[in-house]
């Protein structure tokens, strides 16, 4: 049950993603808040490594394969976003949202760097500081914006389903 | 170290996906010409409800004046607000009726003044990563829509068709940067051929660099470039873009140039699909009879 919930909150993400937000353009910024990264880190710091690496894998793999570009790229980021960020969950409070927030901005900063070092080696023609500019650090500042309310939202449903016995850590 | 490592099964787990993401990904950069069957699956589930969600913001975006109109009316008295609110819905009814007849009056001339066999299409959706600049389309293999078909607005060429689905396609604008979405064309001042590829969609401008030559003979900024004579895609003479800088190699040599698209390719509603062009044909002059 839990699998399938994560799954359509990851595809929900994808499709929102694509429709609602792309259409929010902001004068002078083109990117959208990477939602799924989002959602990967804040499930990583509250269910640990292992899930973190399963849902980012996954969510990934459904972007690579909504993307149309090539396929893995996304996979791979998304799944060591999840498992590093899922290793270092011990070490925090869950309920400290700014430490949540500093882990978004730096996890998009450092994923996004490593997608645009992939993409290039693949052959896309992205000039590096210019992709850091206006790429990378404005959704790293989206995604800022977007976390608490998907962490609190998260978190509460995480709380809930532990008092429902739905599942154990 | 190296016995501790394969001992941890979970890092050796980690290992032999990264490895096997690794082999995917050069695979589907080498080979990417057809859609497979989970894509095709995904799309076909996702479509749908994104252009349900599409005609949605479409819908909120158009009334939202009229909410606001209508919650600013409200503290006046009930007679002038019934009034009020009638006239005001009327008048944003007839607005909104107005501003798509315009838009559709538009579109039906472009079409008109053109010789190819054009399809319009609505935006449903855009790529949801920032790495590639690519659209989804309400238009597919129902209509005999194909792969490598060319995409463009009254402007200028906007891209081409990279995947078709029975009733939605997706449409790589000429902004992706990714390997291989390269086309071709002419400065129109000079006729010299020229090759463009794209250079992400937050950058929005194209590279040109010279089809033979390794560097431009002459080349200006503001020079007009369009689609070329014999191009398989695209119609003839199109605009893609103007030259806004030009790169050089050293004082008198330009090795490359970007260009600014002509079409505003943030804000595309409508495009057209060019199902088979159709360029006037240059008639040769007869040789004089003896």
């Amino acid at each position: 049950m839990i699998i399938v919930k994560l799954s359509l909150l990851v595809l929900i993400s994808i499709i929102i993603q694509s429709t609602i937000l792309s259409s929010l353009y902001m004068p002078g910024l083109l990117v959208t808040p990477d939602l799924v990264l989002v959602i990967v880190v804040c499930l990583a710091l509250l269910r640990g490594s292992d899930e973190g690496l399963i849902i980012g894998l996954c969510a990934g793999l459904l972007l690579d394969l909504k993307d149309g570009n090539i396929i893995g790229i996304q996979a791979l980021s998304k799944m060591l976003l999840g498992f590093s960020v899922g290793t270092i969950q011990k070490k925090f409070f869950k309920d400290n949202y700014l430490i949540v927030i500093a882990v978004v901005f730096i996890a998009t900063v450092f994923f996004d760097g490593f997608n645009l070092f992939l993409y290039s080696s693949f052959g896309a023609n992205y000039n590096f500081t210019q992709a850091f500019l206006n790429i990378i650090i404005p959704t790293a500042i989206f995604n800022l914006l977007v976390t608490p309310f998907f962490y609190y939202f998260l978190l509460n449903s995480e709380k809930k389903m532990n008092l429902n016995g739905e599942y154990k850590n | 170290m190296t016995h501790h490592l394969f001992n941890n099964k979970k890092l050796l787990i980690l290992g032999v996906i990264i490895l096997l993401l690794f082999w995917i990904m050069f695979v589907t950069a080498d080979h990417k010409s057809n859609e497979g069957s989970i894509e095709y699956f995904l799309h076909s589930a996702v479509d749908p409800l994104e252009n349900g969600l599409s005609l949605m913001i479409g819908f909120f975006q158009k009334n939202i004046k009229n909410i606001l109109e209508f919650h600013h009316t409200q503290g006046e008295n009930k007679k002038l607000k019934k009034i009020n609110n009638y006239l005001l819905t009327k008048q944003l009814q007839f607005d909104a009726l107005k501003s798509e007849n315009k838009r559709l009056r538009k579109a039906l001339e472009f079409k008109n003044t053109q010789t190819h066999d054009l399809i319009v299409a609505e935006v449903i959706a855009i790529n949801p990563t920032n790495w590639s600049a690519t659209l989804t389309i309400n238009r597919g293999r129902n209509l005999n829509i194909k792969k490598n078909m060319a995409v463009i607005v009254p402007e200028g060429v906007i891209g081409r068709i990279n995947e078709v689905r029975d009733y939605s396609a997706e449409v790589i604008l000429i902004t992706d940067p990714r390997q291989g979405n390269i086309i071709g064309g002419i400065i129109a001042r000079t006729k010299a051929l020229v090759l463009i590829s794209g250079k992400g969609k937050q950058n929005r401008f194209c590279l040109v660099q010279p089809a033979g030559d390794s560097h431009f003979t002459d080349l200006k900024k503001n020079d007009l470039v369009t689609t070329a004579e014999n191009s398989d895609i695209f119609p003839r003479g199109l605009p893609i873009g103007r030259v806004v800088k030009l790169n050089k190699r050293s004082e008198k040599v330009i090795n490359q140039a970007l260009i600014k698209p002509i079409a505003n390719l943030t804000k595309l509603q409508h495009v057209y699909i060019v199902r088979m062009k159709q360029d006037p044909i240059t008639r040769l002059e007869e040789p004089p009879k003896e």
